[in-house]
C-alpha cells in the first residue's frame, strides 16, 4: 500500500521550517520510499499553526520530521 | 545553512511577529510583543518567562535595526520614532550583534579534566605537560591554570580521555578570532577583526548572536506612495521558497507587495564576469594575481587580515553594486531593496554602496514580511511579463554558487592558460591566502566566498545548501526565455 504525504509549501509553512521535513521525505529509507507518496500543497488554512503536512487523511500541525514518520508508521501498521 | 534548530525557529517567529504589527500600522502595541511571543509558546527555554521576555525583547531590537548597546534600557515603543527619523545610515554599523542577556557566558577554560579521571598510576597527562601545569588533588588531576598553556598535549596523553578541550561554539566557528570572551565572560565581538560572515550566529546554541534587520524601513518604503520601490534579488534565490515557487512567481508575489520592479542580480553579475574577465588579462600581462571582490566577507577577511594582497582585490564593483547602478540610472528616484542569503551585504551596503543601495533583506526576512502580509507564493499567479533589464546567462547565474566567479572570469578560452582557485568559507579562504601571502602557492585567479558552498550556503537562506544546489543546477540547466521559470 501507498501512504499519501502532502507537505504544505506555502511561505508561512516555509518560513516556519517545511524544508527540513521535505528533506527528511525524500531521503528516508529504502524500505520506506516505496510506501510513500510525497506531493505538495499551497496551503492547508492554518498558517498560525505551520508546518502542516498530511499524511493520508490526517492533517499534522506543528510538524516535526519525527511527527510526520511516527504518523507514516501508524499510518502503515493500521492498514497491513 | 543545514538543520533548522529552535534557534532559527525563534528569530523567524520575532520577525514575523514584527512585520505584521508594521503592516498592519500596529506598531504601537509594539510593547507587548515580548509578553505576545511568550504567551504563544516561545518559553521555556530560560531560568523565567521574564527573562525570556527580556531576550524577546532584544531580538525585537534587533529586528527593529537597533544597535543593543546604546538603547538596553529603551522602550521598545520608543525606537519606533527614533527608526523613522534614522537619516544618516553610516552609523549604524555594526551588522552582527551579541544579545548579552541571552549569552550563556560557556566556560572559557580550555581544558577541563572530567570525573572519568581515575588517578591512574602512569599519569600520562603529568608527564605530558611541558609547563608542569598538572599536579594531582583530591585523588584527580587538577589543571593550574596560571601555568596553562592550552597546547592540548594531555587531551591526547589521557588514556581515558578524561580531559576535555571545551572551545566556546562562537569563538570556534569565528575563523578570525573576532569573538573573545569580554569583562563579565559574556561573548565579544572585535568588529575590527568580524568579516560579517555569520558562522558565530549559527553556531551559538543559546542564540546569543544576531544581525541588525532592516524589515522595518522596506516596509516603510513599500507603503510610500511618493517614490517606487524596486527589489533586487540575488541569483542565490533559486529553490529559497520551496518546491512550488518559481521566479515568475516570486516576482508576482512581490509586487503584490508593493515593489514596482523586480531585477535578477545575476545581470550585473553577468556584467561583472566580463569586466573581471578582462582585468583577469591585465594583470596577467603585468604578471598579477586577481582576487574576486564580490564577495564582501572575503573582501573584509582580505582588507582586515591581509592587506598586504587589498591591491589584488578586483577594482570591479559586486553585481549587487553594478545591478543598483543599472536601476539608478534609469529610475533615479526609486528606491533600491537588495535581496539575498547574505549578512555581509548588509554591511557592504552602508559602506561602499550607501548612495546605490536603499536596504538589504535576507530571503529570510523577506518571507516574515510576505507572511506578514498574507502573501502566499504558492498561491501567486505567475506573471507572464519578461525579465527587467534582459535574461541573465547561467554564469551570472552561477555567481550564487562555489567556483562559479571563477568560471565566469576565467572562461572557457582562458581556462587552459590561467592558473585558478576556489576557495569557500572563511576557515578555508584564511588556510588558502596564508599561503599565498607567504609565497608557498602563487595563482593567477583566486575565487574567495565567505561561506561554504558559496553565496547558497548563507545565512540568510531558507533552504539548505544541497536543495538550493539542486535547484540552481535546474534553473541554469534550461535553455533559452524559460530559464528563469523553474
Amino acid at each position: 500500500m501507498i501512504v499519501p504525504v502532502k507537505v504544505c509549501a506555502g511561505t508561512s509553512c516555509h518560513l516556519l521550517g517545511n524544508q527540513e521535513i521535505i528533506d527528511v521525505l525524500e531521503n528516508m529509507p529504502a524500505q520506506y520510499q516505496n510506501c510513500i507518496m510525497v506531493g505538495f500543497t499551497s496551503c492547508f488554512g492554518a498558517c498560525e499553526q505551520g508546518p502542516c503536512v498530511l499524511v493520508s487523511d490526517k492533517l499534522i500541525y506543528q510538524a516535526t520530521p519525527e511527527k510526520v514518520i511516527q504518523a507514516i508508521k501508524e499510518e502503515l501498521r493500521s492498514k497491513k | 545553512m543545514s538543520g533548522l534548530s529552535e534557534i532559527i525557529v525563534i528569530k523567524r517567529k520575532v520577525l514575523k511577529e514584527l512585520a505584521t504589527l508594521a503592516w498592519q500600522d500596529r506598531m504601537k502595541e509594539i510593547d507587548s510583543l515580548p509578553r505576545k511571543l511568550t504567551n504563544d509558546g516561545i518559553t521555556n527555554y530560560r531560568c523565567c518567562e521574564y527573562r525570556e521576555r527580556a531576550i524577546l525583547t532584544d531580538r525585537i531590537k534587533l529586528g527593529m535595526g537597533a544597535i543593543l548597546e546604546e538603547n538596553d534600557d529603551v522602550r521598545l515603543s520608543s525606537l519606533v520614532k527614533d527608526l523613522n527619523t534614522l537619516k544618516n545610515r553610516e552609523q549604524t554599523l555594526p551588522i552582527v550583534s551579541i544579545i548579552e542577556k541571552a549569552c550563556d557566558r560557556c566556560p572559557i577554560d580550555k581544558m577541563v579534566v572530567t570525573n572519568a579521571c581515575r588517578n591512574c598510576v602512569a599519569h600520562n597527562c603529568l608527564n605530558a605537560c611541558p609547563r608542569e601545569a598538572i599536579e594531582i588533588v583530591n585523588n584527580r588531576a587538577y589543571i593550574n591554570k596560571e601555568l596553562c598553556v592550552e597546547c592540548g598535549l594531555c587531551v591526547k596523553a589521557c588514556r581515558f580521555g578524561a580531559i576535555l578541550e571545551i572551545e566556546r561554539p562562537c569563538s570556534r566557528a569565528c575563523a578570525v578570532g573576532a569573538i573573545s570572551p569580554g569583562e563579565n565572560s559574556s561573548a565579544k565581538i572585535d568588529h575590527e577583526k568580524c568579516v560579517e560572515c555569520g558562522a558565530c550566529i549559527a553556531a551559538c546554541p543559546f542564540g546569543a548572536i544576531s544581525d541588525r534587520s532592516e524589515i522595518l524601513q522596506v516596509i516603510a518604503f513599500l507603503k510610500a506612495e511618493s517614490f517606487p520601490t524596486k527589489a533586487l534579488v540575488a541569483p542565490s534565490i533559486a529553490g529559497q521558497f520551496g518546491p512550488m515557487v518559481d521566479w515568475s512567481r516570486l516576482v508576482s508575489g512581490l509586487k503584490k507587495l508593493g515593489f514596482s520592479e523586480v531585477i535578477p542580480v545575476a545581470l550585473g553579475a553577468d556584467q561583472v564576469g566580463k569586466e573581471e574577465s578582462q582585468e583577469l588579462r591585465e594583470r596577467q600581462t603585468e604578471g598579477e594575481a586577481l582576487f574576486n571582490s564580490c564577495c564582501p566577507s572575503f573582501k573584509n577577511l582580505i582588507e582586515k587580515n591581509f592587506s598586504s594582497l587589498a591591491t589584488h582585490l578586483s577594482k570591479t564593483k559586486s553585481p549587487m553594486l553594478v545591478t543598483a547602478e543599472m536601476v539608478r540610472k534609469a529610475d533615479p528616484n526609486a528606491k533600491t531593496v537588495f535581496i539575498g542569503p547574505c549578512l555581509a551585504k548588509k554591511g557592504e551596503a552602508k559602506r561602499s554602496g550607501i548612495d546605490l543601495i536603499d536596504a538589504v533583506l535576507t530571503f529570510e526576512e523577506l518571507a516574515a514580511i510576505l507572511v506578514a502580509a498574507e502573501i502566499n507564493l504558492a498561491e501567486c499567479k505567475p506573471v507572464e511579463e519578461k525579465i527587467v533589464g534582459g535574461i541573465p546567462s547561467a554564469r551570472g547565474i552561477n555567481f550564487a554558487r562555489s567556483g562559479g566567479v571563477m568560471t565566469a572570469v576565467t572562461g572557457d578560452d582562458q581556462g587552459a592558460k590561467v592558473k585558478s582557485i576556489s576557495a569557500s568559507g572563511i576557515k578555508e579562504c584564511l588556510e588558502l591566502l596564508t599561503k599565498v601571502s607567504k609565497g608557498i602557492e602563487a595563482y593567477d585567479f583566486v575565487e574567495g566566498m565567505g561561506c561554504e558552498g558559496g553565496c547558497i550556503g548563507g545565512p540568510g537562506t531558507l533552504v539548505n545548501t544541497k536543495v538550493a544546489a539542486r535547484a540552481l543546477r535546474k534553473t541554469t540547466e534550461n535553455k533559452g526565455e524559460d530559464q528563469f521559470a523553474s
